[in-house]
């Protein structure tokens, strides 16, 4: 497809103008660092959640890997959630986590500051929240970036659900995303290896 | 021009282009050397599912500006520029299929205007991850789906390709939402999981 004619009148910016500044006030701070976390687009409506529990899987690079259906298996017992169209339902992200080996200490209520998310993704460790949008339809996402860009605390999302930018995360204001797209972040995961404490 | 945007002030060009200029913005702008920022896209969101049933074209709110990040003929970025408190902040920057998928649809939405006038926005409801381009004229509100992959509950209107007139997207929003709350939801703790 042909760019729109109403784009013809878009603006050139010159991007080597005050480049230096920038990385200057970045590495003072918190320089940008990241701890991918390779999400697949969720294979049904609901399974934002078994997306989440395949990616972190393939994040720390343990075997076996896990499809998204043999995710579900592991929290819908006694049904095969890989014959098709079975098992379109939420589930705890929590309980995944925990059968998978992934999960770090308790589910944390609510968002966690910035400062936690920083050390958290500096230490390589992707985080997992949970998403509610008005207490009806809610939604897992991943943390996998954080740090200071143009002097605004940023982290960057990993999102199942839309089908896109799950190779480069979308990068969100913090304050942005204490309310991302409208829902508010209500609880938080942090993830290990197996082997890890 | 046969399609036009909302005015936007120029600040939100500028901060969009001092944000791409930050470092740290290297891997989401590309290698490129030369961009260009499209002339900004209003966005609007409903932000209320109960809004869904009657929703009017009156209700639904501007959250930001959308500015396209271009190199060559591809649209490599998307920079939402929001007003807080009293100073322009970019506070989301995305790359990847949707970019490009969004301006195809604006492209797609300037063939069906033809030569009339068209003013052009982009509608979100974002827990039903559903986009659209929003155009309206004299005539009554259309809105043409941005394409998306997903699975068939994602994509409520069937055709990704054409326009469809307000009530006919929002009666599919509302019943795909109703369709969405109706499922069991996503549960946060052990105890609670069905």
């Amino acid at each position: 497809m042909a760019m729109p004619e109403a784009f013809a009148s878009a603006t050139s910016i010159d991007l080597s103008a005050e480049l230096e500044l920038e990385t200057t006030m970045s590495a003072a701070g918190q320089p940008w660092t990241e701890a991918s976390c390779p999400l697949a687009e969720q294979e049904q409506d609901e399974w934002c959640w078994a997306s989440v529990g395949e990616g972190v899987r393939k994040r720390y690079k343990e075997p076996p890997f896990l499809s998204q259906c043999q995710v579900a298996n592991k929290v819908k017992i006694g049904v095969d959630c890989c014959s098709p169209g079975l098992c379109n339902s939420a589930d705890s992200l929590s309980s995944v986590l925990e059968k998978l080996g992934h999960r770090r200490g308790d589910e944390i209520d609510g968002a966690m500051d910035f400062d936690a998310v920083y050390d958290e993704i500096a230490a390589d460790h992707p985080i997992c929240c949970f998403i509610d949008h008005q207490s009806k339809i809610d939604h897992f996402v991943v943390i996998t970036g954080a740090g200071l860009v143009d002097g605004v605390r940023t982290v960057g999302i990993v999102d199942p659900g839309e089908g896109r930018e799950h190779e480069t995360p979308v990068e969100i204001a913090y304050g942005a995303f204490l309310g991302y797209d409208g829902g508010n972040w209500k609880a938080s995961y942090k993830t290990k290896k197996m082997s890890e404490a | 021009m046969p399609i036009h945007f909302d005015k936007s002030a120029p600040a939100v060009v500028s901060a969009a282009a001092r944000r791409l200029r930050s470092r740290e913005s290297e891997r989401l702008r590309g290698v490129a050397s030369e961009l260009r920022i499209a002339p900004p896209v209003a966005v609007y969101a409903v932000v209320r599912d109960e809004d869904l049933e009657q929703l009017r074209p009156s209700d639904v709110k501007r959250i930001a500006w959308r500015c396209f990040v271009l190199s060559r003929e591809q649209a490599v970025a998307a920079a939402d520029v929001k007003l807080q408190s009293g100073a322009w902040l970019v506070t989301r920057l995305a790359a990847g299929k949707t970019v490009q998928r969004t301006v195809d649809a604006i492209a797609a939405a300037e063939e069906e205007a033809g030569p009339h006038e068209m003013r052009v926005r982009l509608l979100v409801v974002p827990w039903l991850f559903f986009n659209a381009v929003w155009m309206s004229s004299a005539g009554p509100h259309r809105l043409l789906p941005i394409d998306a992959p997903g699975t068939t509950l994602r994509r409520p209107v069937a055709d990704a390709t054409r326009s469809y007139d307000w009530e006919t997207v929002r009666d599919a929003l509302s019943n795909f939402s109703r369709a969405r709350a109706l499922a069991a939801r996503p549960v946060r703790t052990l105890d609670a999981a069905p």
